[in-house]
């Protein structure tokens, strides 16, 4: 998958799982304070994660994880293998 | 004499303290060093530590009350404990509300604050013991948080948060969190409330040490009936209201029943419409709540 494919992929199961509107979550959008995430929606995305990747995603790579670009990273460099 | 007697208590604040830092860091710094050789397997490690902390948090509640600055009790024992892994909740009035049930239940892993759990002198010895990074506040990172805790239950250790997300204001509560009630709810553990009530107030946010109260403080630890997983139908976060709502009603009970006499309200009980002039009297002492 390529970048953009990933956050396509991770802006339409946002939308759908958090009824946001597509057009809010960009890049640069703060997942707690752009977003209105809270650590449960957190939890439920982290399990989203590991279901498009097939992956464990381990504890300390979730806690730097800020905004939407912050997502799409985490999920090249598990679905790269990397994690 | 009331100053100098209180001046005197600040320094054996002060060293129970200084001695709970220095066990920190020994067993920090030269215990856990050397179980790390010895002792590969990270969950018997993490049992020994965890009993030698519980061992410590005993010596330490044990020289407050020997020096009568706090007097930490469990009401009711162990008996009330669910069997396995559960999520405790429970309010945090003072300072040691950690200690101090670590130092009463075992196999407990507790979510502290982010900055204690990297801390050079102690967060070693916090790691060895399992306990869980709080994160900073952060979606994700909370997720983190409820992550790892979510290991903790598997490997059936009981996890203790305190929803409030840090120390209560003094005789107040802020409002709980979801989180603990949602991790329990997807861990499918049972919720396991603790009230802990501290009279007079110690040890509380806000309260520095030298104005640590003249009498010894009764930290009164009192455990729940717990909540097995699944007999709540409501949601974590309706849950999370009525179990917040029955903790300051415990409360609220709880000041009346210890300060029976205070505040001195009866005399004040004044019919104010047909008195009109005792208002500004009464108000004018200071006394809060006497206009009502």
């Amino acid at each position: 998958m390529t970048r953009d494919e990933i956050f396509a992929q991770v802006t339409h199961h946002m939308a759908e799982m958090f009824e946001i509107d597509p057009a809010t979550i960009k890049a640069d959008a703060l997942l707690r304070e752009h977003l209105d995430l809270d650590s449960i929606d957190a939890i439920d995305l982290a399990v989203k994660i590991e279901e498009l990747t097939g992956k464990r995603v381990d504890e300390n790579s979730l806690r730097s994880v800020r905004t939407v670009q912050d997502v799409v990273d985490l999920v090249e460099r598990i679905a790269n293998g990397a994690n | 004499m009331r100053v100098f007697l209180r001046s005197l208590r600040t320094p054996l604040v002060a060293s129970a303290f200084f001695f709970f830092w220095m066990g920190g860091v020994v067993l920090a710094w030269v215990v856990c060093p050397v179980l790390a050789v010895t002792e590969p397997d990270a969950l018997r490690r993490r049992r020994i530590c965890q009993r030698m902390v519980q061992r410590a948090f005993r010596v330490f509640h044990a020289y407050m009350e020997a020096l009568n600055l706090l007097e930490m009790r469990v009401v009711g024992g162990d008996q009330g404990r669910p069997p396995g892994a559960f999520v405790m909740v429970s309010n945090h009035p003072t300072l040691v509300d950690a200690t101090a049930i670590l130092a009463s239940y075992d196999d407990v892993c507790c979510v502290i604050k982010s900055s204690l759990i990297r801390n050079v002198f102690v967060g070693r010895l916090l790691r060895f013991c399992g306990h869980i990074d709080g994160g900073n506040g952060d979606a994700m990172s909370g997720a983190a948080t409820l992550q790892e805790a979510l290991l903790r239950l598997d490997e059936g250790q009981g996890v203790l948060i305190f929803p409030e997300g840090s120390r209560s204001p003094r005789r107040g509560m802020h409002s709980f969190r979801r989180g603990a009630f949602e991790l329990a709810a997807r861990a499918n553990v049972p919720l396991w409330p603790m009230f802990i009530s501290c009279d007079p107030p110690a040890l509380a946010r806000g309260v520095p040490i030298w104005k640590h109260p003249e009498i010894s403080a009764r930290q009164r630890l009192t455990p729940q009936p717990f909540v097995p997983p699944g007999s709540s139908s409501s949601s974590s976060r309706s849950f999370c209201r009525e179990v917040e709502a029955s903790c300051r009603q415990w409360l609220q009970d709880r000041n009346m029943l210890d300060h029976p006499g205070e505040p001195a309200r009866l005399p004040l009980m004044v019919d104010t419409t047909r008195a009109p002039g005792l208002q500004a009297s009464v108000n004018a002492t200071g006394v809060e709540g006497a206009s009502g």
